[in-house]
């Protein structure tokens, strides 16, 4: 048990640093493009085949790397480039995935610029060519490029245990959420530290004192969740981390527009960079809830009618 | 970074559990936690615990621990011990922060007279904290100490305070500077509750499960050398002290195996549903985000100091033993108001848990000023 960063975690983290500071900033839309230099430039370093190293530290490394580009909002599939497409092919391609819910046809992030979608087939996750051309964009304001994907064009390119494909998708949801808790935290502090009404600083009230120091309680619990559950990569720790972090993220996402008032739903505030994300990742693979059944489902084995019934995730 | 125990850790876990099954009377787990503070049972098993050096296995090796200075074997036992009832009952105080403090700083006199009785598990303690005045705002306490002499003669009041009946000491708080108010001018005493004029009295309440008492001093004398460290210089010794406590009871992994009990029970009454299970499952995530986050401070008290996020990991335990809480309530309905259910001891110990070694809001507070650093109401 040991929680300090290893020098080779240091290494990646000041790597990250250099990379996310000289980003230059991207035109404020809810429509924005993959940030494909930055992919192509994590690849190039080996940062998106960090948990190729086969010991517990590699996934962990990736779900650093994830955190903290989505504490930067940057606008890239690194989860699914870091986490599951390791388990699907052996090289880090520069092709663009997206995973599809067995229970939903989307929207998904990325779709409309991946070429590979990941699907889920009973025990197994195929990866299938898709052409992006036949995707069909729809209009949303949740910060990310979301599309209904295409057909699979051809036979599938590769496969893995679709609980493997399960795991790693949680972890990175997990990680992205913490990522994205931890800029709303800081954006929620920044502003309410400055802002004056009522004759005084506004997070000089307790009442608002109290909820901040609540967030940084759920924020602190998930990292460190978030953290176990990259290094276990287990089914159980997996869904119990996922299921912690969307529900926080989905909290984190009210409590910051109420404490910030109108501001934060301007463009300019920034703030809906993290919110809306949040929300977003609050619904993926399959929602809150869908973590929750597949925990409750490893811990205490319920009988399957039970947790079928409802459409579960998995 | 790495979250695995090792397999010496992991042994040892195994050892102090089969320890535990060994001493214990069967079904002592499902008492909640001081329920019986200092009965037979309590008494001999640490008698037996500290015989093994497992009361004290991370003290110094010169005042009769372990000489562990990694925290994980502390933390074992204590999640091993917490989830078998806490069968240490108030002994827990004294390895967790009493003789730490008192090993921190006491006089060499103080070190010999007070640490080996705790090593052996023959000392009963309680503390001296809150007043009428003064519970979460401990700052506000007026019970004086006023030298005279060789000695301190102490006036004044305490409440709430739990285990005094049978301790044979108090770790006692008094102001010492009639001039101060807040932290400054407290100072520490080691009081033996048989002193003439301290008077012991419980109070009645709803927890039967945790009896609280009122204490009176009226001109207890005591000796110069019962203080704990300078004079006045109480409130650092205490803080200090109590860090530790933030996160002393892992209360979570008592919560997290009552969550297994309860659904166990709901799965054999077939009352298991969807909604439960969902509730369950989301409870059981915030049992382990407790558990992980409390490692994280066990680490860095080990290193040195938690520094506030020892305040955010306390709030953390709280909101663990909620979660089950809700969940025992709703699975038992009715039957859940039977003395001694599952979610009867959850409610009462949850109610507890918000309360016991300083409230949830003042750890939020805490939270608000040093680890956000949120501006002050001018």
């Amino acid at each position: 048990m040991d929680f300090e960063f290893t020098r080779e975690q240091q290494h990646i983290l000041a790597q990250l640093e250099e990379l996310v500071s000289i980003e230059h900033p991207l035109p404020a839309t809810s429509k924005r493009p993959i940030n494909r230099e930055l992919l192509e430039t994590l690849r190039l370093r080996g940062l998106l085949g960090l948990s190729r190293s086969g010991g517990r530290s590699g996934v962990l490394d990736s779900s650093l790397v994830i955190e903290h580009l989505s504490k930067a909002a940057c606008i890239v599939p690194v989860a699914t480039q870091a986490l599951v497409l390791p388990l699907l092919f052996a090289q880090d391609g520069a092709e663009i995935a997206t995973i599809k819910d067995s229970s939903s046809d989307g929207p998904y992030r990325f779709a409309g610029e991946a070429t590979i979608l990941i699907a889920f087939e009973g025990d197994a996750a195929r990866a299938y060519p898709i052409d992006p051309a036949e995707s069909s964009s729809v209009r949303s304001n949740y910060v990310y490029p979301l599309a209904i994907p295409g057909p699979p064009r051809g036979r599938a390119l590769a496969s893995a245990p679709a609980a493997a494909v399960r795991r790693r998708q949680r972890i990175g949801i997990a990680a992205e959420c913490v990522g994205a808790m931890d800029a709303t935290l800081a954006k929620l502090v920044h502003y309410l530290s400055n802002r004056e009404a009522f004759g005084r600083k506004l997070g000089s009230f307790q009442a608002l004192q109290h909820r901040l120091s609540e967030l940084s309680v759920l924020l602190e619990s998930a990292r460190w969740l978030s953290r176990e559950a990259a290094w276990l990569d287990d089914d159980e720790s997996s869904a119990l981390g996922a299921a912690y972090c969307t529900k926080a993220a989905r909290r984190f996402s009210w409590e910051a527009h109420q404490l910030c008032g109108a501001r934060g739903f301007s463009i300019e505030f920034g703030l809906y960079e993290h919110t809306l994300r949040l929300q977003m990742l609050s619904t993926e693979a399959g929602s809150i809830q869908a973590h929750a059944d597949a925990a409750a489902r490893i811990a205490w084995k319920p009988d399957e009618k039970l947790v079928t019934a409802a459409g579960e995730y998995s | 970074m790495e979250f695995s125990w090792t397999a010496e850790q992991e042994s040892f876990r195994r050892d102090v559990s089969a320890f535990i099954k060994e001493t214990l009377p069967e079904n002592w787990w499902s008492r909640v936690p001081g329920e019986e503070p200092y009965s037979e049972v309590t008494l001999e098993f640490c008698r037996k615990l500290g015989a093994k050096g497992w009361l004290t296995p991370h003290w110094p090796v010169e005042y009769g621990g372990g000489g562990d200075t990694s925290p994980w074997r502390a933390a074992i036992l204590n999640e091993e011990l917490w989830s078998n009832g806490e069968p240490r009952g108030s002994q827990y105080m004294n390895t967790n922060w009493i003789g730490p403090a008192i090993i921190a700083n006491g006089t060499e006199q103080q070190k010999r007279h007070f640490l080996p009785p705790i090593t052996r598990g023959e000392a009963l303690w309680c503390q001296g904290f809150s007043e009428p005045g003064a519970g979460s705002d401990l700052a506000a306490m007026k019970t004086s100490a006023v030298r005279d002499g060789d000695d301190y003669v102490i006036n004044g009041e305490k409440i709430w305070t739990s285990y005094a009946r049978g301790a044979q000491y108090c770790f006692l708080l008094a102001r010492t500077d009639p001039t101060t108010t807040g932290g400054s001018g407290i100072s520490i005493f080691l009081v033996s509750t048989k002193t003439p004029g301290f008077r012991i009295v419980p109070i009645n309440g709803i927890l039967d499960i945790h009896v609280t008492h009122h204490m009176t001093f009226e001109n207890v004398r005591v000796p110069a050398a019962s203080r704990l460290g300078p004079e006045n210089a109480g409130w650092t010794i205490i803080r200090d002290a109590l860090a530790d406590e933030r996160v002393g009871s892992p209360r979570h992994i008592r919560a997290a195996i009552i969550l297994d009990n309860v659904i166990a029970q709901a799965k054999r009454d077939g009352r298991l549903s969807l909604a439960t299970l969902r509730q369950a499952a989301h409870a059981r995530s915030v049992c382990r985000a407790a558990r992980i986050f409390v490692y994280r401070i066990r680490q860095l008290r080990a290193a040195g100091d938690a520094g506030a996020e020892a305040y955010l990991a306390r709030c953390a335990i709280v909101n663990a033993e909620r979660a089950v809480a809700e969940v025992a309530a709703d699975v038992a309905g009715p039957e859940g108001l039977i003395s001694g259910s599952l979610a009867d001891g959850e409610y009462r110990t949850t109610l507890i848990a918000g309360l016991g070694g300083g409230s949830y809001e003042t750890q939020l507070n805490l939270v608000a000023r040093l680890w956000l650093k949120l501006p002050k109401a001018s």
